[in-house]
């Protein structure tokens, strides 16, 4: 299944151009009911040039209005490029995406991406930040600074708005991050390694907290990650990518009712059947990593 | 063919104070040596030289005026009159002249700085004994030393003057060099015209822009700040640029995410995330503008600490020298504390630097 030698862009160009013309004559019915669906999205990178690699291949994903879907995958596998691809923040080499019946051509306020790394504006208090999109939507002063209280309210840090983000710590940033999200009423959060910075204890406590506030806003959750414990414990399916280059090698539901007790026999054979498809894909990019001319 | 205003700096080469031959015959010799070819002399040159024209056609003026306010002893006055009506009796034809002093005339700006710098050579001399000084260099040393505001205030007013220049071309030079980094990421056709010659000129030292600011603004304050802005404005061009490209992309993406359009994008993300740095180039670049501008101070603007410097340097005196060498780096040091001061008040959320380094 590796693939081998420089990819032939060419091929995927043409595909996305075929797919692109039969989509647009005739969009399908599924797109109007899904948060996301992704038709055979590719993406290569530098095409045409010796740096040519290809990222993702071949993905097909329906992501239901109000689901909880984790993507989880080896480093380096391109599940943060599909995220920035539904996010409308890169361009599809091949393949179609679609949200709520609208093709995924540019970004969005009903996508929101929040960032493994703190991306809040060091220049502006944390109100201010919770309402950027708000002031560049163009809304009211006045109204500015009450949605935002009521979306620093709803992550616990109504106190916080005439704070600089400087003086916070590192899980309360995050959750700034998500207010800063939630302000503009998304209706997909895409989620990269939020948590990956926070120490243990406290990402586990912001998982709860984002399952409050996933629940409370209706908003379906794309979330990336490469920590086992964390998508069993968070999501409604997760989808295992493979290594390079990443296409889904498996989907798997979670039936557990939360809140989960991560010690529960059901979780542990989970994480089991989660870990031997994930130690296939680290020991086959390993293998490759070491098939490399040095 | 006297300098009346005895002062050797204002005319180099040529002036000197008194008459240059007693006679006409020693003044004959003398110009036949200075105009004449000699085979050992470097400097001397064979040039043909036109047809004398006939004396009687000659236009010759005469002017008892000085200009300038200079003084002229009655004596000589008298001497000088008497000469010329017998000058008058011959075939010559001389016309009364009276000419006019524009204030802008060059040396005229630096001549009360040469009467400080006379004062400041023989001021005590000339009290002790003016009998020595010919009355002329007298006024000139006396009026150096009473004339103008007193030294200290004097001090100042020429730091300030330089300051000034200084402050004017760092405010042009960042404006210009944000507002083209800026618009050389913003417009891609932009960057395609101008970004190649900007890279072109920033390794271009700026004393060689010296001649080009004189030729274009002539002497002056406009030719010393000429001078900050070309010593600043490549290189911080090219250093919004880099800082430009430099922008945590996640700032950039959560503005697209937001909706932000390309415009919104670079007036609240782009230019208040390249800030900072910005602070930083400039601190960098003020060094850079205090040496620029004491260049082109010292080619005659007038006053200011380049000026001093050069007047200490014809006069040779070093303790103005070291004086001028102490205040300027006491101004470049407080400049730097200043915009550091300013950089904490405004960029408070730059991390304060050396704090991470203390404990090693």
């Amino acid at each position: 299944m590796a693939s081998s030698g420089p990819i032939p862009t060419f091929g995927f160009q043409a595909l996305g151009e075929s797919v692109h013309q039969t989509m647009t004559t005739a969009p399908p019915a599924f797109s109007s009911r899904s948060a996301v669906v992704c038709r055979g999205v590719g993406k290569v990178w530098a095409p045409g040039t010796p740096r040519v690699h290809e990222a993702l291949r071949s993905i097909d994903l329906d992501i239901a209005p109000g689901e909880f879907v984790v993507l989880l995958g080896p480093s380096g596998c391109g599940k943060s490029t599909l995220l920035y691809l539904i996010a409308g923040l890169q361009d599809a080499t091949a393949g179609e995406l679609w949200s709520f019946g609208d093709r995924v051509e540019a970004p969005s306020p009903d996508r929101s991406l929040i960032f493994q790394e703190t991306s809040l504006f060091p220049w502006l208090s944390v109100g201010q930040n919770v309402a950027f999109g708000l002031s560049i939507r163009g809304d009211t002063p006045d109204a500015r600074r009450a949605t935002a209280k009521e979306a620093l309210a709803r992550v616990g840090l109504a106190e916080a708005i005439d704070k600089r983000p400087d003086e916070l710590s590192g899980g309360m940033r995050q959750r700034v991050a998500v207010a800063r999200a939630l302000a503009m009423r998304p209706k997909v959060l895409l989620m990269d390694e939020p948590f990956a910075a926070l120490d243990v204890q406290t990402r586990a406590k912001m998982q709860d907290f984002l399952l409050d506030v996933w629940r409370a806003s209706n908003a379906s959750v794309l979330f990336v990650t490469h920590h086992i414990d964390e998508a069993v414990a968070v999501a409604d399916r997760v989808v295992v990518f493979t290594s390079r280059p990443g296409r889904i090698k498996t989907v798997v539901p979670i039936d557990m009712p939360r809140p989960r007790d991560p010690f529960s026999p059901a979780a542990e054979a989970l994480r089991r059947q989660l870990t031997g498809l994930l130690q296939d894909e680290v020991d086959r990019a390993f293998a490759e990593q070491e098939a490399l001319p040095a | 063919m006297a300098d009346p205003w005895g002062f050797p700096g204002t005319l180099p080469g040529i002036a000197c104070i008194g008459p240059i031959g007693r006679t006409v015959a020693d003044t004959q010799a003398l110009f036949a040596a200075i105009a004449g070819m000699h085979p050992a002399d470097p400097l001397s040159q064979d040039l043909p030289v036109a047809d004398p024209v006939p004396v009687e056609r000659l236009r010759i003026a005469y002017s008892p005026q000085l200009g300038l306010g200079l003084p002229l002893d009655a004596d000589v006055r008298t001497a000088v009159a008497a000469a010329v009506s017998v000058l008058r009796q011959s075939v010559l034809s001389i016309t009364d002249a009276d000419p006019d002093w524009p204030p802008s005339t060059a040396e005229a700006r630096i001549l009360a700085i040469e009467d400080a710098g006379l004062a400041d050579l023989f001021g005590a001399k000339w009290r002790a004994t003016p009998e020595l000084f010919d009355p002329h260099v007298g006024w000139q040393v006396g009026a150096g030393m009473d004339a103008g505001p007193p030294p200290a205030l004097a001090v100042v007013y020429t730091a300030a003057s330089t300051i000034g220049r200084v402050l004017a071309g760092l405010v042009i030079a960042s404006v210009l060099s944000v507002t083209i980094g800026v618009a050389t990421r913003y417009f891609l056709l932009f960057e395609r015209l101008t970004l190649p010659t900007i890279t072109l000129l920033a390794p271009v030292s700026p004393i060689v822009w010296l001649p080009v600011a004189i030729f274009m603004f002539g002497i002056g304050n406009k030719p010393a700040i000429f001078m900050v802005v070309v010593a600043l404005l490549f290189h911080m061009t090219l250093s919004t640029i880099a800082q430009i490209d430099g922008v945590n992309r996640n700032f950039i993406n959560v503005a697209r995410t937001m909706g932000a359009s390309k415009r919104q994008t670079y007036t609240r993300v782009i230019v208040p995330a390249i800030l900072p740095g910005m602070l930083l180039v400039l601190r960098m670049n003020l060094f850079a503008a205090w040496m620029a501008v004491l260049i082109a101070e010292s080619t005659g603007v007038g006053y200011g600490l380049g000026q001093v410097i050069m007047l200490a340097r014809n006069t040779f005196n070093p303790s103005l020298v070291f004086f001028t060498i102490a205040l300027i780096g006491v101004l470049g040091f407080s400049f730097d504390f200043a915009l550091r001061m300013l950089q904490n008040r405004l960029l408070y959320w730059v991390p304060k630097g050396s704090e991470a380094l203390r404990g090693l």
